[in-house]
């Protein structure tokens, strides 16, 4: 997962700070790949162990995933070696120790939960995380968008999106793979530009991660008390709104509420919070395949959502739009602009591939092969021109000597360029010392 | 939204703990009973197992179950008593719904309330029999793996028992029956055992549904054998190393008056065992028109052929 790359790259300073907070160790402990999980359980209880024994832990056939999954533990400080020992990272065991005996749970003081009078259901806050995220994803793909601040400029930094000539914003080949990642990963990829931001500005990254990871522990559909924060994480709060985390409905109310996508942050799982997974899954089926490519060059998209619309408007012509279907056509101008951006021809296959209509799907191909085709052609149109270092070779004293030089050059294949008036031989940068030799043997 | 399913289907431990307690009021009776006679007899048999008492299993068991909701997000948990006579839920209740964990404060609370409530209720209750429901347990935790397997189809249930009672032969059918319907849905049956013996039934249970058998001999560190072995989901079971039984006690029950044992007459048609011989099965009605006389002499016809002397232990059963 994205987060335990960045929590990898901090310090052990910064990683022992984070791991004083409880509630921290506890997300991390959630989120862990379940062999990692198994590990610490197995390390919980007890100060040290030999390293060589932690062997019979794990079945032979399994040893790779043994090693992969201690060096991950290494990696996030979780535990130390110390000489043939290792043991757990010992802040974090007494912190886990400490909440296994927590019978409470409680995240913040119990008062903090009381029903508000109007408060959101959860379907309007999952309506407005969604709309939310769909607002940042819609910043990408169409730079004439009402931009909130905060967020393109967190594109910007982390290279999702950059000016080009004119002074414009447009999507860079980095964005586009981004817009193909899950939620989760578009997320993490965002907060961790965020948490550098937020480093700089008042060096107090640990205390936001922290506070994310508590976030995570919330109920859905439940308020609490902005009062109950401190001021730091007051600022923090209005800027996770922006991102769909948390929504509050005015910024001196006096209660916020988490959203679906806060709470299963952690865990990283698109289908979170069980009771709705079926619907979920339903909508994810209706939201993945709208794409229907013909062989001549038409696509027609099924879809509502000018989200989804002004992706596809990066490499499509768009021709008309109607309430639940946008028709455009595939153009070599089209396509040569999304290239010229950077993205690649095969991003834009992988998309349609991606997104293709379940019926598409079913007729066989969802991309048809003679499109498939021209896109790569016209993405190696672009490419003509080769690159390679060379060596040049002129003033030959005769003409045999330069026609004896180019039928060897040929013979070792090292030959790329003569004309034969000027005599001027072009090759290869690696064949520089066996030419010269020659040349000297021969004729020197 | 676009989103790019990249759920990794292998790596998904999110699992469904029953736990069925074994709360049978007489035989933590007779712990208590054992566990003064040892400190009388001041650990002249230090080598015995080290017994606790239900507070202290309780408590071990809490922080199990805490430990078990803490690995993931959509861990669910249910816990189910087997008591003299009857099954029951201590978790979830009735009516309240598994995702509606909003007090997840009060899991523990509310186990721990009807445990208390339990001692009560059993008190008044005069009955013979003195096992503990154990099969009536067993469906009860299937049913509801059954119900939530339809709410939520990629979780994966296991059923965790923990048993202090000897096994009540009674139940031997029943017992089985659950066995082979949780082998069917491939739900592993772990068991661990608090008492001195071993149960039959829970080593062929979890043999026969790959869970884990084990009998801890330091019981003052049962939490440490719940963490470190029982706590396994089972998709790092097919990675890491569990316990494993040597042997099994495959020894049946017979169907006429719920015997164990070694020898006896099987049914050619039902299969179903006695331990004496009969004209008719009871369970399928079949008639046996063979008489046996002989005890000695072998007739592997199809009836059911008698085999009275124990020292030939090589075909315990025989057609």
């Amino acid at each position: 997962m994205k987060i335990f790359q960045y929590l990898s790259s901090l310090n052990q300073e910064d990683l022992d700070q984070l791991y004083k907070d409880n509630w921290t160790c506890q997300a991390i402990l959630r989120s862990l790949p379940p062999i990692g999980k198994q590990f610490i359980l197995k390390l919980l209880m007890i100060d040290s162990i030999e390293f060589e024994q932690t062997k019979i832990w794990t079945q032979e056939i399994s040893n790779q995933v043994h090693r992969e999954t201690f060096k991950k533990l290494f990696d996030l400080k979780l535990l130390t070696k110390n000489k043939t020992c290792i043991q757990l990272n010992s802040i974090f065991q007494h912190n886990i120790k400490q909440s296994l005996m927590d019978m409470e749970h409680r995240v913040f003081s119990s008062d903090t939960t009381v029903k508000e009078l109007k408060a959101p259901t959860i379907d309007e806050l999952d309506q407005f995380s969604k709309t939310q995220w769909e607002k940042v994803l819609y910043l990408l793909s169409d730079e004439k968008s009402d931009s909130i601040p905060l967020i393109s400029e967190l594109l910007q930094s982390s290279n999702l999106t950059s000016r080009d000539g004119n002074g414009q914003l447009a999507i860079t080949s980095e964005g586009f793979k981004f817009l193909l990642k899950d939620i989760y990963t578009q997320i993490w990829t965002l907060l961790i530009v965020y948490l550098d931001t937020i480093e700089k500005k008042y060096k107090s990254r640990i205390e936001l991660l922290c506070f994310l990871f508590k976030l995570s522990f919330l109920q859905l559909g439940r308020g609490y008390l902005v009062s109950e924060l401190t001021q730091l994480q007051k600022t923090l709060l209005t800027d996770l709104k922006q991102f769909g985390l948390i929504y509050i409905k005015s910024n001196d109310n006096p209660y916020f509420y988490p959203t679906r996508l806060i709470i299963s942050l952690t865990t990283g799982k698109t289908l979170s919070l069980m009771q709705d997974i079926k619907t979920e899954q339903a909508l994810s089926q209706k939201e993945q395949g709208y794409i229907i490519l013909e062989t001549n060059y038409r696509l027609y998209a099924y879809t509502s959502s000018s989200l989804q619309i002004s992706l596809l408007s990066l490499f499509v012509k768009m021709l008309y739009r109607l309430p639940n279907l946008a028709v455009g056509i595939v153009t070599r101008e089209s396509i040569r602009m999304a290239l010229i951006h950077g993205i690649t021809a095969d991003q834009i296959i992988d998309f349609i591939r991606h997104n293709a209509h379940p019926n598409a799907t079913l007729a066989g191909t969802p991309i048809p092969d003679v499109v498939a085709e021209q896109v790569k052609l016209w993405e190696a149109e672009r490419n003509c021109v080769d690159y390679s270092k060379a060596v040049l070779y002129n003033s030959f004293p005769t003409l045999d000597c330069f026609n004896a030089t180019v039928k060897y050059a040929k013979e070792l294949n090292l030959f790329i360029y003569s004309n034969d008036s000027k005599k001027i031989l072009v090759i290869d940068e690696s064949g520089n010392e066996p030419i010269r030799n020659y040349i000297r043997k021969n004729f020197g | 939204m676009v989103i790019i399913e990249s759920t990794d289907e292998e790596e998904y431990d999110t699992s469904l703990l029953v736990i069925i307690v074994d709360t049978n009021i007489y035989s933590w009776g007779n712990r208590i009973l054992q566990m003064s006679n040892k400190t009388e007899s001041t650990s002249s048999t230090k080598l015995g197992s080290s017994l606790i008492g239900f507070n202290t299993f309780v408590e071990h068991l809490m922080v199990f179950i805490n430990l078990h909701l803490m690995l993931n997000q959509e861990n669910q948990i249910a816990v189910i008593s087997s008591q003299i006579g009857e099954a029951r839920f201590l978790f979830p209740e009735p009516h309240q719904s598994q995702s509606t964990k909003s007090e997840q404060k009060s899991i523990q609370n509310i186990i721990l309330g009807k445990l208390l409530h339990l001692d009560t209720t059993i008190k008044e209750t005069n009955q013979e029999s003195t096992s503990s429901n154990f099969s009536a347990a067993l469906s009860l935790s299937l049913c509801y793996i059954n119900r939530i397997k339809k709410e939520v189809p990629i979780i994966r249930p296991r059923i965790f028992v923990l048993n202090i009672s000897p096994d009540a032969s009674s139940q031997y059918i029943s017992v089985m029956n659950c066995i082979f319907s949780a082998q069917k849905q491939s739900i592993p049956l772990d068991t661990c055992i608090l008492s001195q013996q071993d149960s039959t039934f829970l080593q062929q249970a979890s043999h026969l549904t790959n869970g884990i058998y084990l009998k801890p001999q330091r019981q003052e560190n049962l939490s440490q054998y719940l963490i470190s072995t029982f706590l396994m989901d089972t998709y790092s079971r097919k990675l890491l190393q569990c316990p494993t039984l040597k042997s099994v006690d495959y020894r049946a029950t017979c169907f006429c008056h719920k015997r164990i044992v070694d020898i006896g007459f099987v049914c050619s048609v039902c299969l179903s065992i006695f331990c004496s011989y009969s004209s008719s099965c009871s369970t399928c009605g079949t008639k046996f028109s063979l008489k046996i006389e002989i005890p000695k002499s072998r007739k592997s016809l199809s009836q059911p052929s008698s085999q009275e002397q124990p020292t030939n232990n090589k075909d315990k059963v025989e057609y």
